[in-house]
């Protein structure tokens, strides 16, 4: 036998490590992803609670509407409450929704679009919920103190105080709002903007986008 | 070089690495310190790699550069690490059983001077006596004149490892 009789022996032993090479390749794909889906079930959970918690104070609200049907300030008060509950948890369910249809069998450039999607509707979900919690936080503490113990707050409350409060809420929405398309929503954000809205947007969204961001760095096609 | 850029070229590297790494090494540990190493020292000198010559030459010469070092020294452990997490250096350093053939080729080479063994390496892969001159850094006379000594004193020990009973499981 000659050296060169090895040749082919040695050239199918380089098309093995090769193939070695493409199956570590699907082995990490796997893992990563297996990471990304990992980091994101605290978030699915989390959005499932609020769901759960919006729609009981969806109900709370909604009966104590019902029980004062015919009162103004209930309707005034309570019905733009009920209908920012409705909106929140509707938020979270499409959050969650689309959380829990992420496509993790896709390319990776498209889990990556959807979760950059996601990130956004709840940066927006998050702004939201603040901003309208300024406004709707006394009517909600009244209607849900009336709900848990059946005292009639808000028909107690003093009607200059709760407007003077919705008043403010309304102000600070505007103003929030107004920031949030200045210096936030917008294309090309500083890096102290974008670290503000990444660290609003959750840790396990954070997470997912840096490892699927490696994941897409790894499986770029090598540029020949 | 940023971290896509040695990604791509341990992507399109990785068999050549690795070949070179099974034939200073039978350890797979040390395999992987050897491709780890390789990843280290492309980072560091792409700055110095010269367009004029093939990727693959550089390639080469920086890969039996560590494997040779590594032989040598004997090193158990990488003295460099990469400045980022890289699993590039993982996956290239795909673990694979040979077959009985490249088994017995490397139990040939074993015994040879690490410079032999870079010769024998770069011949197998079907790199002209120009381009093994190239890696090497020696003319191309003395390419054919090894690769002639080299070719006979494997002659030999292939003889004597597929010979029945010549000291080899690996005779077919």
């Amino acid at each position: 036998m000659e050296l060169d009789d090895l040749k082919a022996a040695w050239t199918a032993h380089g098309a093995m490590l090769e193939r070695g090479v493409a199956i570590n390749e699907r082995l990490l794909r796997e893992v990563m992803l297996r990471k990304v889906r990992a980091r994101l079930t605290p978030y699915v959970v989390w959005r499932a609670l609020e769901v759960a918690l919006g729609a009981v104070v969806l109900f709370a609200v909604m009966s104590v509407i019902a029980a004062h049907g015919g009162e103004p300030r209930y309707l005034v008060v309570g019905g733009p409450l009920a209908v920012f509950v409705g909106a929140a948890t509707a938020t979270s369910a499409y959050l969650l929704v689309h959380a829990v249809q992420l496509d993790y069998g896709g390319p990776v450039t498209g889990l990556q679009r959807a979760v950059a999607q996601l990130r956004a509707a709840e940066y927006r979900a998050l702004k939201w919920a603040l901003l309208g919690g300024v406004v709707f936080w006394l009517p909600a503490a009244l209607v849900l103190f009336e709900a848990l113990t059946g005292v009639d707050a808000l028909a107690r409350a003093d009607l200059a105080w709760l407007v003077a409060n919705l008043a403010f809420g309304v102000l600070v929405l505007a103003v929030g709002q107004a920031m949030s398309r200045k210096f936030v929503e917008r294309a090309d954000l500083s890096p102290w903007t974008r670290r503000v809205v990444d660290a609003v947007s959750g840790r396990a969204l954070r997470l997912a986008t840096g490892d699927l961001a490696e994941l897409a760095r790894f499986q770029r096609e090598p540029a020949e | 070089m940023d971290a896509p850029q040695l990604i791509d070229l341990l992507r399109r590297h990785a068999r050549l690495i690795q070949k070179i790494a099974y034939a200073y090494c039978r350890n797979a540990a040390d395999r992987e310190d050897i491709v780890q190493e390789v990843a280290v020292q492309l980072w560091r000198s792409h700055d110095r790699y010269d367009a004029r010559y093939r990727e693959t030459t550089w390639i080469y010469r920086i890969a039996l550069n560590v494997a040779i070092s590594f032989h040598r020294r004997e090193r158990r452990h990488v003295e460099h690490r990469l400045p980022i997490e890289l699993h590039a250096v993982t996956i290239a350093a795909a673990d694979v059983a040979p077959s009985d053939d490249v088994q017995l080729l490397l139990r040939c080479i074993e015994d040879l001077s690490a410079l032999d063994k870079a010769l024998v390496l770069l011949h197998l892969d079907d790199n002209d006596h120009t381009a093994i001159a190239d890696v090497l850094g020696i003319s191309t006379s003395n390419v054919s004149t090894k690769l002639g000594r080299i070719k006979h004193r494997l002659r030999a020990a292939l003889a004597q490892h597929t010979r029945p009973n010549g000291g080899s499981d690996g005779a077919r």
